[in-house]
């Protein structure tokens, strides 16, 4: 089964670098938090992953 | 999404994840090539799975606590702050992440176990003051910690650490009769927010739990030159008889006040509320991060398998973590901006 559409995986991993890196951020201002760090790192990675192809 | 809807989704992703991507092969041309590649993006997917369950969880458990807490009590008042105080019969609890939203005095800022506010920066301190409820006057045989009756707790408070002090003794010298103050951190390690509930309760010899009312408890914190009060528990005069063998009982809670200094007590503000979207959307968008991480590696796994021709893994989850993070953050946004 194909979907009709073709999905722009770079832009998809760069707007996820991007909001992983916003996310990042949040973990950071106005106070530590752990998860928001978790997250955002592991967007930051899979957009990162996606963008290298 | 909180875990236990996780878990279900989270533990199929897993097994398809480390049993199939390691070992099948990309149909697109798109998926990364390698195992090493393979096996990071199966560790990265099994970490936010376990991730967002865990979080899920404990947040899970700090709710039914703090409901629990509040259900349990016949005669829980909302504090003027809102949600962010609550009264019971013999406990109060409140939000840090909350008061920090409205004062930006106290820092609640760490989850991995260091102090909440580090000593020469920012405290608390609970100001209480115990008289008899029959006379409204300080009950026989109390100590002098009423006349000046500051305690600081929170240089040595921690995350999901329980802190018990012993305000006065109950029965002359006898050491092991004490009212005591527990102060109960909850929460910690991942939670985004955490609570803080305050217990009153005595042990050994017993006149005290029948007749003491806590008159006065306030919350006190410094910052700079401004001294900032907020009384939790009002005149006793209102009080009701005691009916159990809890030492403590809550008034008609009065406005907050300000002793010098701005914003204590006042409504929240425009910077207030977005300062409230901000950190509910950072904490909802992670949850729909992680979520959306798994949910969209498990779809591109799918088409890993030949089901779909339309997605790999990498595609997924980059795509699965966008929507969640995206979607979590405008509704956690809208949400906290009207809080």
């Amino acid at each position: 089964m194909k979907l009709p559409i073709k999905l722009p995986l770079k832009v998809i991993a760069r707007l996820d670098m991007g909001l992983g890196a916003l996310l990042l951020l949040g973990g950071i201002v106005p106070h530590f938090q752990f998860l928001p760090l978790i997250s955002g790192t592991a967007m930051v990675a899979v957009g990162l992953l996606g963008n290298r192809k | 999404m909180r875990g236990p809807r996780g878990v279900g989704i989270g533990g199929a992703q897993l097994y398809f994840s480390c049993r199939f991507r390691l070992t099948g092969t990309s149909g697109t041309g798109i998926a990364l090539r390698g195992a090493r590649a393979r096996a990071a993006i199966c560790v990265l997917c099994s970490a936010g799975i376990i991730a967002s369950t865990v979080t899920g969880s404990a947040s899970l458990n700090a709710s039914d606590l703090a409901s629990r807490t509040l259900n349990e009590a016949s005669n829980s008042t909302p504090h003027p702050l809102g949600p962010t105080v609550k009264f019971t019969e013999n406990a109060f609890m409140f939000s840090i992440a909350q008061i920090t939203a409205l004062t930006r005095v106290v820092q609640a800022s760490n989850s991995q176990g260091t102090s909440i506010a580090p000593p020469g920066t920012h405290f608390l301190e609970f100001q209480l003051e115990v008289t008899n409820d029959q006379t409204d006057r300080p009950a026989p045989g109390l100590p002098s910690f009423l006349a000046n009756p500051v305690i600081s707790y929170f240089p040595s408070l921690q995350f999901g650490t329980t802190d018990t002090h012993c305000l006065a003794p109950t029965a002359g010298n006898d050491p092991s009769s004490c009212l005591y103050l527990e102060v109960n951190v909850l929460g910690g390690g991942l939670q985004a927010s955490q609570s803080v509930l305050l217990d009153i309760f005595s042990s050994g010899l017993d006149p005290v739990p029948d007749t003491t009312t806590i008159d006065a408890m306030q919350l006190v914190w410094h910052e700079g030159q401004a001294d900032f009060v907020l009384p939790l528990v009002a005149s006793s005069s209102s009080a009701s008889p005691p009916s159990s063998s809890s030492s403590s009982r809550t008034g008609t809670p009065t406005p907050p006040t300000a002793q010098s200094g701005q914003g204590q007590g006042a409504p929240c503000d425009v910077l207030c509320h977005l300062g409230n979207g901000w950190s509910t959307a950072v904490n909802w968008s992670s949850h729909g991060a992680l979520a959306g991480l798994g949910i969209g590696c498990g779809v591109g796994l799918v088409g890993g398998l030949g089901i779909f021709d339309w997605a790999t893994c990498p595609v997924g989850a980059a795509g699965g973590s966008l929507l969640g993070a995206a979607g979590g953050g405008i509704g956690g946004f809208i949400v906290g901006l009207f809080s």
